[in-house]
């Protein structure tokens, strides 16, 4: 019993010089815990945000792309009715006018990185084919006169060097 | 005169302005005496016609809205009435001169008279 006491008495004074020194030791450490807690978060943070952002450019990669095929189609098309027109074919070139003209107004209205000015310049080009439609309309449904082949696919190649210019820009940026 | 028939008015004579400094890219159109060109979000054609029985041609300047609406046309016989409620008509332009002129340069532009003619002088030279 004498030996239990003379150890829990051992012990009492081991804590009681060692105590203060243990308690700075528990405010360190508690605080270098902090700052690894905060630090943990803060890079968790960037980290989430890092991905986010890298998630964004990849989707706005892909709309981009997806501009940039649209752009390829719709010269496509133009090519296409260039053609058409050339042979005077002009049913044919009717239905192309019409898938061409959906194709720009998607352009127009929601093609990625479009500004406003090249929505100016599509609506123009819309505008050149929606007259360039008219007169083959006329003649397709009221045996109208041929409207002049070369003349409108002279029109038609200068949208052409547009829709390109644009691409080109957006592919730059 | 209305504040809108004021803004009209200004609106040709600027477009004259600007046609006449190279400012504005007028294009050909697959109508024949069509022109068009882009202007601040806005597509604005110009068009010569003939009515019947006249020997002098007629205007109109269309200005487009980009969803495709025309949002105003305004003819040189529209013009002329606005113009007839100006006081002070001398100081003025007349109207169907302003149409002329933004209609006979653009069709110049659009069509590249000025490098043809360029282009025949050089080899005239």
């Amino acid at each position: 019993m004498e030996k239990l006491e003379q150890a829990v008495e051992t012990v009492k004074s081991f804590c009681a010089s060692w105590g203060d020194t243990a308690s700075v030791a528990g405010l360190f450490v508690s605080v270098i815990g902090f700052v690894l807690a905060i630090k943990g978060i803060t890079t968790a943070k960037r980290a989430a945000q890092q991905a986010e952002s890298a998630a964004r450019q990849a989707k706005d990669r892909v709309l981009s792309q997806g501009t940039l095929a649209h752009f390829s189609s719709a010269v496509a098309v133009m090519e296409e009715i260039i053609r058409l027109q050339r042979k005077k074919d002009w049913e044919n070139a009717l239905d192309r006018h019409s898938e061409l003209r959906r194709l720009l107004v998607e352009l127009k209205d929601g093609g990625v990185g479009i500004s406003p000015e090249q929505a100016t310049i599509i609506q123009g080009t819309i505008e050149q084919f929606k007259t360039i439609e008219g007169q083959i309309e006329k003649t397709v449904s009221a045996d109208k006169p041929e409207p002049n082949a070369a003349r409108i696919n002279g029109v038609v190649k200068d949208q052409i060097a547009k829709m390109q210019g644009i691409a080109i820009s957006l592919k730059n940026n | 005169m209305t504040v809108i028939e004021k803004k009209l008015l200004e609106l040709v004579k600027r477009i004259e302005n600007k046609t006449n400094s190279d400012a504005l890219n007028w294009e050909k159109t697959a109508e024949q005496n069509e022109f068009q060109t882009t202007l601040a979000n806005f597509v604005v054609r110009i068009r010569e016609y003939y009515e019947y029985g006249e020997d002098d041609p007629n205007y109109v300047i269309k200005i487009i809205s980009s969803d495709g609406t025309i949002l105003e046309s305004i003819s040189n016989a529209d013009l002329y009435r606005i113009y007839n409620q100006l006081k002070d008509k001398e100081s003025e332009q007349h109207p169907y001169s302003m149409f002329v002129s933004i209609f006979a340069k653009a069709k110049r532009q659009a069509l590249e008279v000025d490098k043809a003619i360029d282009n025949i002088l050089s080899e005239l030279a």
